[in-house]
C-alpha cells in the first residue's frame, strides 16, 4: 500500500470526522486489497470493543418490530391471498434472524449451542404458526394462588391489599393471528367484562356499562393473563424477542400426547432474573407438527396486581369464527353506547 | 457478522444500527428474489454494501476509498472467514485475540485505547503525548500488523489465494 493510500485510511478510520473527502487522485483500485484488508481489521476490533448483548438484543428486537408492524399493515383480505407465501418469508427471515441472534447471544445467555438452536427454531416455530389468521379459543384456569396469610416483605401494603376485580378463572380468550383477540371475564360483582381488539381499535365493555374504543391496540389487554407480562400469546411477534432475551429456553426432549391425540413438545422459559419483567417460569406445549400452542403455564405471575400465582391457558377449539367477530359489534346489543378514548368518533 | 461487515465501512454508531435495520427488513421485503439454494451472506452483504453507497452518497461524502473493486474484496474476505472452522464468527475470528496480545506494546496500547476504551484518535493521542499524525500512524501501522499476523495464523492467507 502506497504513502497517500495508507493516509487516505488513516483519514478515513481516525480522523475526528467521518470520511473527510480527499483531494487527492489515488485511483482506489490500486490497493484494494490492502484497504479491503484494514476495513475488516477496523470493523473486527471495533466490533470486539463495541459489542454489547443488550445493545444486540435490541437492534434484532428493532428489526422485529419493524417486520411486525409492516405485516399488520399488510394484513387483511389482499394480504390473505399471499398467506403461504409471505409465511414462508417470514419462516426464513424468523430463521435468519434466530440465527444471527442465537450467535449473538449463545454464550452469554444461553447453554450449548446445539440445544438453543432446537429451542429458538421451536418458538420460531410457535411464532409463525401464532401469526396465522386461523381462529383459537382458549380456557383460562387458575393453577395456583399466593397464600394470603402473610404479606412477603418486598411486596408494598398497598399491593397486598390490591384485589384484582376479575375472576380469570373459567374466562375465555379467542384469538385470530397476531393482534386479534376477544377475551370475555367474570367479574366479582357478577357481571361479564369483555375486552377485545380488531387489529385496528381495541374495546372493552362490562355488561351494564358503555363501550370504550381506542385505536392504542393495547389499551385494554391489561385484563389478558399474560399480556400485562410481554407473553407471546397476543402480539406475539412484537415479544419474541422479550420472550428470547429475557429467558433461558429449553426444549424438553420428551413428547406428549394432547387430549386429541395431538403429539406435544414441550418449551420451558425460565425468567433470567428479577429485572426482566414477567412471569418466572412459562411452559409452553405446541403441536410438534404445526407449532400450534394448545397448553401455555404462566407461573410466578407479578402478584403486584393482585391475581393468581399461575395460569394455564389450554386450547379448547380451533372454530372458524365470522369475520367481524373480533368487532365489538358483534357482542354487544345495537344501540351501546360508544365511548371513542382518541377524540374521534 | 452483519454488524463486523457494516463496522468495516461505517464509524457512526448511530448509523451502523440504522444500516443494520434497514439492511434486514430489505432483506425482509426482497427474499422471494434470493436464491435460498445458494449462500445467504453474500446476498445480505450485497444488500448491505448498497444501503452503505446510499448512506454516504446522502451524505455527499462518500470515502474515496470505498469502489467497488474494495467492496468486492471486503465481501470475499468475509465470505472466506465464515468457510473458516469455528461454529461462531468468534470462533472462525478468535486469532485476532491472540494477534493483538502479540502487538508490540507501542501499538497495543494505541489499538486498546481506541477500540477498547472507545476513546478517538486525538484523545488516544493525549493519553500518550502523541501528535495526532504520530498517533494516527501508530494506529495504521498497529492494523497493519494485525493483518499480517492473521496471515500467519491462517485468517487472512485464506483470503488471499482467492482474491
Amino acid at each position: 500500500m502506497n504513502d497517500r493510500t495508507d493516509d487516505l485510511l488513516s483519514d478515513w478510520l481516525d480522523d475526528a470526522e467521518e470520511n473527510p473527502e480527499s483531494k487527492s487522485d489515488v485511483p482506489a483500485s490500486e490497493a484494494s486489497e490492502a484497504v479491503a484488508q484494514s476495513l475488516l481489521i477496523h470493523g473486527l476490533l471495533a466490533d470486539i470493543g463495541r459489542r454489547d448483548d443488550v445493545a444486540e438484543s435490541e437492534r434484532i428486537q428493532a428489526v422485529m418490530q419493524r417486520i411486525d408492524a409492516e405485516v399488520s399493515a399488510e394484513s387483511g383480505d389482499v394480504a390473505l391471498k399471499h398467506v403461504p407465501h409471505r409465511r414462508r418469508r417470514f419462516a426464513i427471515l424468523t430463521s435468519a434472524l434466530t440465527i444471527a441472534a442465537a450467535v449473538m447471544l449463545m454464550f452469554v445467555a444461553f447453554g450449548p449451542h446445539q440445544s438453543v438452536s432446537a429451542a429458538m427454531a421451536s418458538l420460531d416455530k410457535v411464532v409463525e404458526a401464532a401469526a396465522k389468521r386461523l381462529d383459537r379459543t382458549y380456557k383460562v384456569r387458575v393453577v395456583d394462588e399466593y397464600p394470603r396469610d402473610k404479606r412477603p416483605q418486598k411486596l408494598s401494603q398497598q399491593a397486598w391489599d390490591r384485589e384484582a376485580p376479575e375472576e380469570i378463572d373459567g374466562a375465555t380468550i379467542h384469538v385470530r393471528g397476531a393482534d386479534q383477540y376477544v377475551m370475555t371475564v367474570m367479574l366479582k360483582t357478577g357481571m361479564t367484562r369483555t375486552s377485545g381488539c380488531d387489529g385496528k381499535v381495541s374495546w372493552s365493555f362490562r355488561e351494564d356499562g358503555q363501550v370504550h374504543v381506542s385505536e392504542d391496540l393495547n389499551r385494554f389487554r391489561g385484563a389478558v393473563p399474560g399480556s400485562q407480562q410481554d407473553m407471546p400469546l397476543l402480539n406475539i411477534h412484537a415479544n419474541l424477542s422479550q420472550l428470547k432475551i429475557g429467558y433461558d429456553i429449553e426444549l424438553a426432549d420428551d413428547q406428549e400426547t394432547g387430549t386429541d391425540g395431538t403429539l406435544l413438545s414441550r418449551l420451558t422459559c425460565i425468567r433470567k432474573s428479577n429485572e426482566v419483567r414477567g412471569p418466572k417460569q412459562v411452559e409452553v406445549w405446541f403441536d410438534a407438527e404445526d407449532g400450534t400452542v394448545h397448553k401455555m403455564l404462566l407461573d410466578g405471575l407479578p402478584r403486584g396486581r393482585g391475581g393468581p400465582k399461575s395460569v394455564m391457558l389450554e386450547l379448547v377449539d380451533q372454530p372458524d369464527l365470522p369475520s367481524d367477530f373480533f368487532t365489538h359489534d358483534a357482542h354487544h346489543e345495537p344501540g351501546k353506547r360508544i365511548r371513542y378514548e382518541d377524540g374521534r368518533r | 457478522m452483519l454488524m463486523v461487515y457494516l463496522r468495516s465501512l461505517v464509524r457512526d454508531e448511530a448509523a451502523i444500527d440504522d444500516l443494520f435495520q434497514e439492511t434486514m427488513v430489505v432483506v425482509w421485503r426482497r427474499l422471494d428474489e434470493c436464491d435460498l439454494d445458494g449462500p445467504f451472506g453474500p446476498w445480505v452483504r450485497g444488500i448491505a454494501s448498497r444501503l452503505v453507497l446510499a448512506h454516504y452518497r446522502k451524505q455527499k461524502a462518500a470515502p474515496m476509498l470505498l469502489s467497488e473493486s474494495v467492496l468486492q474484496v471486503v465481501d470475499r474476505h468475509f465470505e472466506n472467514i465464515n468457510l473458516l472452522a469455528g461454529d461462531t464468527w468468534d470462533d472462525k475470528v478468535a486469532a485476532l485475540r491472540e494477534c493483538i496480545d502479540a502487538l508490540p506494546e507501542r501499538q497495543k496500547s494505541v489499538i486498546g485505547s481506541r477500540y477498547f476504551d472507545g476513546l478517538s484518535a486525538a484523545e488516544v493521542a493525549e493519553r500518550f503525548e502523541l501528535s495526532l499524525e504520530a498517533c494516527k500512524k501508530r494506529l495504521q501501522r498497529g492494523r497493519a500488523m494485525l493483518a499480517e499476523c492473521l496471515k500467519t495464523k491462517g485468517v487472512l492467507a485464506a483470503l488471499e489465494s482467492t482474491s
